[in-house]
């Protein structure tokens, strides 16, 4: 009976021992993730020229970043805080690439950007519907600028500018996917079955 | 042109009025079914191509949403899995009103991302769900549908497989009532012309009662009217009314127009009577004058003789003998009839003109098969009938020749002939003959046709004259009846 205790005791502490050291490499992970979108945020309002829709974008991308708590946070959740924070700042930075010079040889050009925003289109009427799940105070910003993005991309469209019509609609479709994933953060992922 | 065969009983008409009315309402009801038929195929047509096109569009969105550089959504839990999919069909469904749909496993029997155009959403019930897994299963390269009827309603679901192969998209539609669309309303359609065909058979039943009613009471009027014509139709409502005053004041003109006429004929018979009376009389008396001064002027001579008074008696006898025939005409003495066979008055009677006729050598036949000739009759009377005719027949006969007096026995009445061969009566004296003091015969009273047609219409029979080819036939018809005693 006594050897039996000690083995239960002995397995314990060694569960704790590399469950711990799963959490500390986990919470690592986290801070490099943190530490590489803080990068990226510091870079982008770092640019100059920075327009309405970016400024809204850093801005919403630095309040979700402060949002996240390594190893205070379920993985799940963190994930989709992060990875709504990467949508945003990605938008942004398809706004910053949607302002260079327009490559006019690029093959096929037209008929791409027409085929991609119509699915940024769709992905756009889909905001309103994330962002009333996404619990945010401010959705309803986010569902504006959306629509701002892709109308200017549409804009572009009509002037021929194919390349940036396809940017501003990619980053139309970043802000609602960041609104999906916010909406997604809601619902916290099943716990894994624990060995008994 | 043909005419077509068109029923002139008031029956009929009424009969093919009732069957065309009812043939309306049917067609009435035929139509009102299919119009509800109709409408509820064409809403599940419509049905069936909205889910049809939102499968084909879940599906193209979810094609879509795979190819796109995010997460892949199956290493999503299933909660976040189920999020996306419902915005996804969320806002494929917004274009399309009344649907709900999403996306189907087929292991598990699982729903994913179940939304609705109107943004609530019903959890299926496991009918719905095997609805569902049935258009599944009915899909291929189209998408399959699949109908379901619960009590008054409608559902239609259709689904498409996912390109990825895994599971499907589907789209359902409940159509509430639409099983009986207009149900209330039908039922109520169908109660109104049930309604009205019964007032209609009702409303016709009735008229043809009072049609039948309206001309059995006018006719059984009309049927007294022709035994009592101062009887008047009943006053009565409606249209009938109006017939029936339009015929009673026909029949008040009538009545005053035959007695006018009558009042007419009155003085005018009375006035051939005077005249015949005045012409009978004046001869005797012309006679008796002729006599009398005569006599008168022998008794101054003193040779006055019998003979002179006994033709003056002789005339006044014949003047008797006129008024007798005279009063005889006037007030036809009444009638003692009783049932007997005519053979002993036909007898009886050539007996009485035997002498007249073989002074002039004629034969009187009398021609009688076996039937019965029995009559209710006064025999004397129709023996003083049959005597004028022979007396007739006799002074019109020419000399040697044949006289028949034929009865026969047919159809309840009997009949007696009698005939001459003489030349018969010109037609142009034909309807004067039966008149009283009307003669061709310069002696004759004008008064034995006339009185014999009194005498054989009191006895509920007819005299008339029958032209022939030879010569004149006078027919007497009696009803036949009774016994002989």
């Amino acid at each position: 009976m006594r050897k039996l205790l000690l083995c239960l005791a002995a397995a314990s502490l060694a569960a704790w021992v590399v469950t711990g050291k799963e959490r500390r490499s986990e919470a690592e992970r986290q801070q490099e993730k943190i530490r590489e979108l803080r990068k990226k945020l510091a870079r982008r309002t770092g640019l100059a020229k920075a327009g309405e829709e970016q400024k809204f974008l850093h801005a919403r991308a630095a309040a979700l970043l402060d949002r996240l708590k390594p190893s205070a946070q379920d993985r799940y959740v963190f994930d989709r805080i992060s990875r709504a924070a990467g949508d945003l700042l990605e938008a942004s930075e398809e706004i910053a690439e949607s302002r260079e010079p327009e490559d006019r040889r690029e093959p096929g050009d037209r008929e791409q950007a027409s085929r991609d925003l119509q699915r940024y289109y769709f992905r756009v009427q889909q905001a309103e519907y994330f962002a009333g799940l996404s619990g945010e105070s401010d959705a309803a910003e986010y569902v504006k600028h959306s629509r701002a993005l892709y109308q200017q991309g549409r804009s572009a469209y009509d002037a021929g500018q194919y390349r940036r019509a396809r940017k501003l609609g990619e980053a139309a479709g970043l802000v609602v996917s960041a609104l999906e994933r916010l909406a997604q953060a809601r619902f916290s992922a099943p716990e894994p079955p624990r060995l008994k | 042109m043909p005419r077509w065969p068109v029923p002139q009983g008031l029956r009929s008409q009424i009969a093919i009025i009732s069957l065309a009315a009812l043939a309306v309402i049917a067609l009435a009801a035929l139509l009102i079914r299919d119009v509800i038929g109709q409408t509820e195929s064409r809403l599940l047509a419509e049905a069936r191509r909205q889910c049809e096109a939102a499968c084909r569009e879940l599906v193209r969105q979810h094609q879509e949403r795979t190819a796109w550089g995010g997460d892949a959504l199956e290493n999503l839990p299933v909660e976040a899995q189920d999020l996306s999919l419902r915005g996804l069909t969320a806002t494929v469904l917004r274009s399309y009103e009344g649907l709900e749909g999403g996306f189907y496993r087929p292991a598990g029997a699982r729903v994913f991302g179940q939304a609705g155009s109107s943004g609530l959403v019903r959890a299926l019930s496991p009918a719905e769900l095997n609805l569902v897994g049935a258009a599944v299963a009915r899909a291929g390269a189209d998408p399959g549908t699949a109908i379901a009827a619960w009590d008054r309603d409608l559902v239609v679901a259709a689904a498409a497989r996912l390109k990825s192969g895994e599971g499907a998209a589907f789209a359902l539609k409940r159509l509430s009532g639409a099983r009986d669309p207009v149900g209330r309303r039908r039922r109520w359609l169908y109660g109104a012309l049930a309604l009205t065909a019964m007032l209609g058979i009702g409303a016709v039943v009735s008229l043809w009662f009072a049609l039948r009613a309206g001309v059995a009471q006018i006719s059984a009027g009309l049927r007294f009217m022709e035994r009592d014509f101062t009887y008047r139709l009943p006053a009565i409502g409606g249209e009938f009314g109006r017939i029936s005053r339009a015929i009673n004041q026909m029949a008040d003109r009538r009545m005053a127009l035959e007695a006018g006429v009558r009042r007419q004929d009155r003085l005018a018979a009375l006035g051939k009577v005077v005249a015949g009376v005045a012409h009978e009389i004046r001869n005797p008396l012309n006679s008796m004058r002729l006599t009398l001064e005569l006599l008168d002027r022998r008794l101054k001579r003193g040779a006055a003789s019998r003979e002179e008074v006994r033709a003056a008696i002789q005339e006044i006898d014949r003047l008797d003998r006129i008024l007798a025939r005279l009063l005889a005409f006037g007030r036809p003495a009444p009638a003692e009839r009783r049932p007997q066979d005519l053979r002993p008055l036909l007898e009886e009677a050539a007996q009485m003109v035997q002498e007249q006729a073989r002074t002039k050598g004629l034969e009187v036949v009398i021609q009688t098969g076996q039937e019965r000739l029995v009559a209710d009759v006064d025999g004397p009377q129709i023996v003083q009938v049959l005597v004028n005719l022979l007396l007739n027949a006799i002074e019109a006969s020419p000399p040697a020749g044949r006289i028949e007096v034929a009865a026969v026995a047919a159809d309840g009445r009997i009949e007696v002939r009698v005939s001459d061969h003489g030349p018969g009566v010109p037609e142009h004296l034909r309807p004067h003959i039966f008149e009283a003091f009307f003669t061709t015969r310069p002696e004759g009273a004008g008064l034995g046709l006339s009185v014999s047609r009194e005498i054989v219409a009191g006895h509920g029979g007819e005299l008339e004259y029958e032209p022939s080819g030879v010569g004149a036939t006078f027919r007497i018809s009696l009803p036949a009846g009774g016994s002989a005693v």
